[in-house]
């Protein structure tokens, strides 16, 4: 399966409710550009679920609205997957949370082989609260995330890995 | 393209609540002066018909979608009344907006984060994910 195809699993799995037990992502972008940098995937949301009735009553009494955002972004070559374009986009999304005003962000990358070590060090140890990040290895279907809450996150609430078993079962 | 699915819950929404109007009216209204058992099952089973047809009619002029577009631009028309039309060209950003019953509408854009459109798709009975990539071809191009 292409990294374009698991980006449109992916979109499809978050606009369906995959991450609803810890942010209602209801809107989808793909190819957007913000202050000219263009990501695969772009879907925000609020914390605050919607639902119906008593589950809407509980929302709206007892969960914060924070605006959230999560960031997907398909690794082409080998020049983005360096540790200066991963630093360069994870500043990039520092900017873009304080632009939006929003409370966090997800950022994961879908690559199709390991990134270099020093990468994937880079990824698991990077500690900014805001931002949790996670890389996805379409072939592997293995998934590496920031070492931060919003990086257990996505293994936690998200399921990334899960989806990508799940996407893998049935690619083959 | 045209797309116009019913909305089996909205349909039988609009009828259930019709024929229970209907029914409670007899039993206030006409029930104490009938007294003959055998008119009493046709005009229950009048009211029922007649509650299906009255909620059938209200569901096709308030609240049925059907969504038609083409190379220039789309059309909205929800119930027998509201239409909404625009071209393509007006429109600046697309996304795929996900309402809280789950159903995808394409929202389209004037400009960046501004006012914006709603294209209903899944309750039209479309692919929303298609519509959109069409749109974004429409806009890049």
């Amino acid at each position: 399966m292409s990294l374009y195809a698991i980006v449109d699993e992916f979109e499809r799995q978050i606009l369906k409710g995959r991450a609803r037990f810890i942010a209602d992502l209801n809107e989808s972008f793909k190819d957007y550009t913000i202050n000219g940098s263009t990501f695969d995937l772009y879907i925000r949301g609020q914390t605050r679920a919607k639902g119906f009735a008593l589950s809407k009553f509980l929302a709206w009494t007892v969960l914060p609205n924070y605006r959230v955002a999560f960031f997907g972004k398909i690794l082409r070559n080998a020049a983005d997957s360096t540790r200066k374009s991963i630093l360069e986009l994870a500043e990039f999304i520092r900017a873009a949370i304080r632009q939006q005003e929003l409370r966090w962000a997800w950022l994961v990358f879908f690559a199709d082989q390991d990134l270099p070590s020093n990468v994937q060090n880079l990824v698991e140890k990077f500690d900014v609260q805001e931002i949790g990040i996670g890389v996805v290895n379409a072939k592997s279907g293995m998934m590496i995330h920031s070492n931060n809450l919003l990086g257990k996150s996505l293994k936690r609430y998200l399921h990334v890995d899960r989806l990508m078993s799940r996407i893998g079962r049935n690619d083959s | 393209m045209t797309l116009k699915r019913v909305q089996k819950f909205g349909l039988f929404n609009y009828m259930g609540s019709a024929i229970a109007l209907l029914q409670l009216a007899y039993l206030i209204l006409l029930r104490p002066l009938i007294h003959s058992q055998f008119l009493e099952l046709a005009a229950v089973a009048t009211l029922f018909m007649v509650g299906v047809i009255i909620g059938r009619a209200l569901y096709y002029q308030r609240s049925h979608v059907v969504v038609s577009y083409d190379e220039e631009g789309f059309l909205i028309a929800k119930g027998s009344k509201k239409t909404e039309s625009h071209l393509w060209n007006e429109f600046r950003n697309v996304s795929l907006f996900a309402d809280s019953s789950g159903q995808l509408n394409v929202r389209m854009y004037f400009e960046k984060d501004g006012l914006y459109v709603d294209i209903p798709v899944s309750r039209a009975g479309g692919d929303a994910y298609e519509l959109r990539s069409f749109v974004q071809r429409k806009l890049k191009s």
